[in-house]
């Protein structure tokens, strides 16, 4: 892994380059032309923002990846080191939206142009000149030696992998739209076109609306712009708190569970334990039920506290005549969501609410979980009483008290 | 005197100590609890199929209550994110987040929330409702 520390940090340094030399001269050219609206002072203090944006950007240890878990803000102060016009903002890194691939693809491109038979041409993000190259094929052959299978690129493959996740590398520099005018295509890195390494595997979803054209402040705009760009980035981390009904489409297309996921504590019973830990390591968002599971257990936390049926002795009477799923479901549709009682509080906790939900329906569906496992040794091929004590009835509960 | 100061302090001390780590000590008055999440509850969103009394309480899973077809979950799982994603709505999403509420829970249900600071809007009712 340190050795493809070692290459991707020349990349970083290419990078950098690359941007700097770019952004450089954008701001010369936006200074001796500025815009017809613009007084003096407008012009030289946009090219001061961008100066300290890019000097800001310059610093970071990490400058491909969001920022949005840190403090850093590292997409939106490249944004605003990069972005002439200050109503482009608002659109992202340029052409990064149209430019999406899976991490895979990435690391298969920078394989390709590093194997030791037969390299590929250098193409973005790789500059034919720069310093990662000569270090990535380095990094290359230092991993076919390590690798003890020697038969397949899996190894090498699966390094690289890692290395781009943990280096949080979520979007690239790219090169610009290939036209259809003659000549040789597009492949040199550019500092003003993207890409963004958003993509899964297989396409499951359907992207997301495009950013309005309300014009904004600089800063509202890279934040909106970041918003973006995150809510059509499956791979990129994200979390449930704080959980609103209205931004549950953009967690649409994550492919991950939210870093937020909540453990229960552990009960007592190994098969209450042990379902939600196989829950978590079965999660694969491009089944549908798993998908489905999260969606509709992010709904549902948005309803808390009032989770719960009306308490009357009534109701039991209106599911007696319902004899098919959907005189049930009518009859579940015409009564109130309530909060059980006055005196005590349901779980409050999103976080939690949504990963015990997510759970049950995912182990209730899947016939090797080890929830279903156990109901169908079970005499009554019930849950268990483990199970509704743990997920259903009263219990003791951890409520934070601050003071 | 400088001694009462000390002991003053000490009890402020072990005082607020004992309310910060409060949170940590089990307490039936303090956190009892309720769980919702149950096999009910999830008939009542749609995702398990019930029927009759059982789907209500105390039903057998397979009989009372249980598991959609795939082609079931398939169809819920796009109609859910058509709805989220407003993909066709011509309202520019405007009302998606109650239009998948509203597909899970009904439309009655979906519009008492939206009363109930959910801070999302209620799509106007096809019909009047009089």
């Amino acid at each position: 892994m340190r050795v493809l520390e070692i290459a991707f940090s020349e990349f970083f340094l290419d990078t950098k380059q690359l941007i700097t030399e770019g952004v450089r001269q954008d701001i010369d050219i936006y200074i001796s032309n500025p815009p017809l609206d613009h007084n003096s002072n407008d012009t030289h203090q946009r090219a001061k923002d961008h100066e300290n944006n890019l000097k800001r950007w310059l610093k970071l240890d990490k400058p491909l990846s969001y920022g949005h878990k840190d403090k850093n803000k590292t997409f939106e102060t490249l944004l605003q080191a990069i972005v002439t016009h200050k109503e482009d903002i608002i659109h992202g890194l340029p052409n990064m939206m149209t430019n999406a691939m899976t991490p895979s693809a990435f690391v298969s491109s920078l394989l390709a142009m590093s194997r030791p038979h037969f390299p590929a041409a250098p193409s973005a993000p790789v500059l034919s000149n720069g310093s990662f190259l000569p270090s990535l094929k380095l990094a290359h052959s230092k991993l076919i030696q390590l690798d003890d299978t020697k038969d397949d690129n899996t190894f090498v493959s699966t390094m690289f992998l890692r290395a781009v996740k943990y280096l949080d590398i979520s979007f690239i520099p790219f090169h610009l739209p290939r036209t259809h005018s003659r000549g040789a295509p597009n492949k040199k890195p550019v500092y003003n076109s993207w890409a963004y390494l958003g993509l899964q595997d297989t396409n499951t979803t359907n992207p997301l609306p495009l950013p309005s054209n309300t014009p904004s402040l600089s800063q509202a705009a890279a934040s909106l712009a970041l918003s973006n760009i995150l809510a059509h980035d499956s791979n990129a981390a994200w979390s449930i708190h704080p959980l609103r009904l209205a931004d549950i489409s953009s967690f649409v297309n994550k492919a991950t569970l939210p870093a937020d996921y909540a453990t229960p504590s552990p009960s007592t019973t190994p098969y209450v334990n042990e379902t939600f830990h196989w829950v978590k390591q079965a999660y694969d968002p491009r089944k549908p039920l798993h998908h489905l599971a999260l969606l509709v257990s992010l709904i549902i936390a948005c309803l808390r506290p009032n989770l719960f049926l009306p308490i009357d002795p009534q109701i039991r009477s209106l599911f007696i005549s319902a004899d098919t799923k959907d005189k049930v479901r009518d009859v579940y549709h015409s009564l109130p969501w309530v909060n059980k009682k006055k005196d005590k509080k349901g779980i409050s906790d999103e976080t939690l609410l949504v990963s015990m939900f997510t759970t049950f329906i995912i182990a209730l569906y899947e016939p090797t979980s080890p929830l279903r496992i156990h109901m169908q040794s079970s005499s009554r091929g019930g849950l268990g009483d483990a199970w509704t004590a743990k997920y259903s009835t009263l219990s003791f509960y951890h409520i934070p008290v601050f003071f | 005197m400088p001694g009462q100061q000390n002991i003053v302090r000490f009890l402020s001390i072990t005082f607020q100590s004992f309310f910060n780590l409060t949170h940590l000590i089990p307490s039936p008055f303090l956190l009892t609890a309720i769980k919702s999440i149950s096999y009910s509850t999830l008939i009542r969103v749609g995702i398990l199929w019930g029927i009759g009394s059982g789907a209500y309480e105390k039903g057998k899973f397979g009989d009372a209550w249980g598991c959609h077809s795939p082609q079931y979950i398939t169809i819920m799982h796009d109609t859910l994110i058509q709805k989220l994603t407003g993909s066709q709505d011509d309202t520019r999403s405007i009302f998606a987040p109650f239009d998948a509420l509203s597909l899970l829970i009904g439309d009655k249900n979906a519009r008492t929330f939206c009363q109930q600071n959910l801070g999302i809007s209620a799509r106007p009712p096809l019909h009047n409702q009089s």
